[in-house]
């Protein structure tokens, strides 16, 4: 069910990207999925996508643009208006746990990111469930 | 009344007169004695002057016939006269009717001495108590031959009344004197001696109440009372400038005292040590009047006394000089107080070499240095300068040696203070470093943990090629072991957390504990797979949802679980979850192995197993103690009953809204 989705991820650690990488195509046949490094000239880059991702998963602590910045730049523009945007966060805090859900997230996921659960999350979200998944 | 009785008035007046009266008696006695014996030759005189006078040819012998001659003669009444020749026939006599007869014949003649007489042939005199008798012959020209004697009786009855009326007077007169020297002597008794005592009395009286300023009225009299006068008033006098200035002492410590306590106490709520020391040198300088006041610090290092401190504008030169003395400078007195560790004073610095000479102080005309010690260490000196001479007594002194050991302690305060501050500091720094420390340690470990697993993972599901049943086997190993390496990090990090108190959970509100129950439970259930033990079931339907940490509270759920799954080798695990009031109860009660007595408390400290959990390897020994705290954090309580042979059942109750949980997220949802 996942292959008909594309999804975005941004990470700048290549091992989680490899790892993200092995999850995505390998376990649960996703087609379409593309990894930024970084989030410089991040609205560009993304609009140049073949497709628009219907998932887009954000490292919080991604430079030059945080994840929050991100997220008010994609919620900015309608075209992405349909995305579910999850923020990838090592941090285990109410506080930050708090600003996640206020700020427009559709949900968070606990790094280092357990692979085993993971493609139940995506599940979770793909029907339209809010998912705090931290640890 | 009583006071008269009391009277010196009368003391020595009754001494006087009673002297008076001794002596005038003992003088009228004898002058009465005198007198009478006077009386008494005048009358032998008198009455022998007939017989001399008719002796003499002088005097006819029948005078003796005259009352009036003889009375003229002798002075007195004569009683019996008579002249009888030396037939003792009476030829005259003083009564007619008696001549002619015989002497003896007569009434009233006192015959022994006329015989008397007659025998002797002179004169004889017989005083008796009533009259005075006197026979004396009257001789012929021959002067030898008696031819006559002459009987002259007197009586003593005018004699004795004159005697009688002089000692009259003379009682008289005593008594008057008495009288009037009584008076005489009470008056001027009185004015001399009792008035002006009493006046001393009133005086010391008035003294006495109160009144310094009473003085006896001093006539110039140079008298004993006089004399006592002056001393009175002189010692008044001594009195009253000895209390008076007393007082005056007494005045001036207390304001003095006034002045410290008021330093003190401000200066105990200064804790910046520069605001302190100006506080104290100004406060000083003005409460005691001086020119300048100062202190110096003494530096342990470079062992000088540097002036850290003074009062007005020179102070703040003074400073910017960063003047300073060593301990062994010659001159000073600053320098020279802290090597006595006593204080210095000299009253008139014109005649002391040792006062250093400030330019910037030139009116200083006494100085004071006192040393500042705390706890036998030195902190400094305090430097006291006036533009009086002779301003520091050992009144002031005093006074001076309390203030400096008020700001010894208050210096001491500020330093101990500024070291706490320091420390207080340091211990933060510490502890900011600490958790984040932990916080970056969790990450940092657990990301290349992770990536071990996750690889392991992949290889072992074929998704980077085939793999033979070795290597797979190997990676399971792998996986295990990376896994139990994860799982005691995470321990050790957890209990690190709770024993430094950072312990943070996540808290949320939609904890969903059947969801939790199942995935634990499904893990348990691959745990006793191999083992003939069944699973039990007891969960209520409508469990409401929790706010709690989701992943510690499913931590403390499978910690639970798999403890009973791991000593339980056959039989049943019941695991029930119920809705109890306000809380939830779950439970775990195994028919394993069973805890003894003496370990039901040892299981919950950390890094101790039993006997039993030794021999089950693969525990930290850290999961109770940790699922404990994490309970307690959820303000909810974990407890064990147990017996060796019977099985443990584990309960855990959770409250479904702490409140304490609940108000954090409040708080930090508010923030956001």
């Amino acid at each position: 069910m996942f292959d008909q989705f594309s999804y975005l991820y941004v990470e700048d650690d290549p091992l989680s990207r490899e790892i993200m990488d092995v999850v995505m195509k390998s376990i649960m046949m996703v087609k379409s999925f593309v990894m930024f490094e970084n989030s410089a000239n991040f609205m560009a880059r993304l609009e140049a996508l073949p497709q628009p991702p219907d998932f887009i998963l954000l490292d919080i602590h991604i430079e030059p643009h945080s994840g929050f910045d991100l997220l008010d730049m994609i919620r900015a523009n309608g075209a992405y208006a349909n995305a579910s945007i999850v923020a990838l966060t090592a941090s285990v805090m109410n506080q930050e746990v708090e600003q996640l859900k206020h700020s427009g997230f559709d949900g968070a996921i606990a790094k280092p990111v357990d692979v085993r659960v993971f493609p139940d999350l995506m599940r979770q979200i793909i029907n339209g469930e809010s998912v705090w998944y931290i640890a | 009344m009583r006071a008269f009785f009391n009277s010196l008035s009368l003391k020595i007046g009754g001494i006087i007169v009673l002297v008076e009266v001794i002596a005038l008696t003992i003088a009228g006695i004898i002058y009465l004695n005198n007198f009478s014996a006077q009386v008494d030759t005048r009358r032998e005189s008198t009455v022998s002057l007939p017989a001399k006078l008719m002796n003499a040819g002088l005097l006819d012998l029948n005078a003796i016939n005259n009352a009036d001659t003889m009375r003229e003669l002798i002075g007195e009444d004569v009683r019996n006269a008579q002249v009888a020749a030396i037939n003792q026939v009476v030829f005259f006599s003083s009564n007619p009717d008696d001549i002619g007869k015989a002497i003896q014949e007569i009434d009233g003649i006192n015959l022994e001495a006329f015989n008397q007489s007659v025998t002797a042939v002179d004169q004889v005199l017989i005083q008796n108590q009533d009259t005075l008798t006197y026979v004396a012959p009257v001789f012929a020209a021959d002067g030898r031959t008696p031819r006559f004697y002459v009987y002259i009786e007197v009586s003593n009855a005018e004699a004795i009344a004159q005697k009688s009326a002089i000692a009259q007077l003379f009682i008289l007169g005593t008594l008057m004197t008495v009288a009037a020297t009584s008076v005489i002597i009470f008056f001027s008794f009185n004015i001399t001696v009792l008035r002006r005592i009493l006046d001393v009395v009133g005086t010391l009286k008035r003294v006495e109440d109160g009144d310094l300023s009473a003085r006896v009225n001093e006539r110039a009299s140079k008298d004993e009372i006089g004399q006592l006068q002056l001393s009175v008033n002189s010692m008044a006098s001594r009195l009253q400038n000895l209390v008076e200035g007393l007082e005056e002492r007494v005045t001036a410590r207390t304001r003095d005292l006034a002045v410290v306590a008021d330093v003190s106490l401000r200066i105990t709520t200064i804790l910046d040590n520069a605001k302190l020391l100006k506080e104290i040198v100004t406060q000083t300088a003005q409460g005691f009047t001086l020119y300048h006041v100062s202190i110096f610090l003494f530096d342990e290092e470079t062992r000088r006394l540097r002036y850290e401190a003074g009062n007005g504008d020179v102070g703040e030169i003074l400073k910017a000089e960063h003047k300073s003395f060593t301990l062994n400078d010659a001159v000073g007195l600053v320098p020279l107080a802290a090597q006595r560790r006593k204080a210095v004073v000299v009253n008139d610095v014109t005649r002391d070499p040792n006062h250093f000479k400030n330019a910037h102080l030139p009116h200083t005309r006494s100085e004071a240095t006192l040393p500042i010690i705390v706890a036998g260490e030195l902190i400094g000196v305090l430097d006291l300068q006036s533009e009086q001479v002779d301003r520091f007594k050992d009144d002031d002194l005093r006074i001076m040696t309390l203030l400096a050991e008020q700001i010894g302690i208050a210096v001491q305060n500020a330093r101990l203070y500024a070291n706490q501050v320091k420390v207080a500091d340091k211990l933060q720094a510490l502890d900011n470093m600490k958790s984040q420390f932990l916080a970056s340690m969790s990450h940092e470990l657990r990301t290349p943990l992770n990536a071990i697993l996750n690889f392991a993972r992949f290889i072992l599901m074929g998704l980077f090629g085939a793999t033979t049943d070795k290597q797979r086997d190997g990676l399971e190993k792998i996986i295990s072991s990376a896994e139990h390496l994860l799982s005691l990090i995470n321990d050790v990090l957890d209990v690190t957390k709770i024993e430094s108190g950072m312990l943070q959970l996540l808290v949320e509100d939609d904890v969903n504990l059947e969801t939790e129950l199942r995935s634990v439970i499904s893990t348990a259930e691959s745990l006793v797979s191999s083992k003939p033990i069944q699973l039990i079931q007891d969960i209520d339907d409508d469990l409401p949802l929790l706010v709690g940490d989701r992943r510690r509270i499913r931590q403390i759920l499978l910690n639970v679980i798999s403890n009973a799954c791991k000593f339980t080798e056959s039989g049943t695990i019941t695991i029930s979850a119920n809705t109890r009031g306000d809380e939830i109860m779950f439970a775990v009660i195994d028919t394993g192995l069973g805890i003894a007595a003496d370990d039901l408390d040892i299981i919950f400290e950390p890094f101790q197993q039993t006997e039993h959990g030794i021999k089950h390897a693969g525990g930290t020994g850290l999961g109770l103690p940790i699922s404990k705290k994490l309970v307690e954090a959820h303000e909810g309580r974990l407890w064990v009953e147990s017996e060796v042979g019977e099985g443990s059942s584990f309960y855990v109750t959770l409250p479904i809204e702490p409140l304490r949980l609940l108000e954090k997220l409040q708080i930090v949802r508010e923030k956001v």
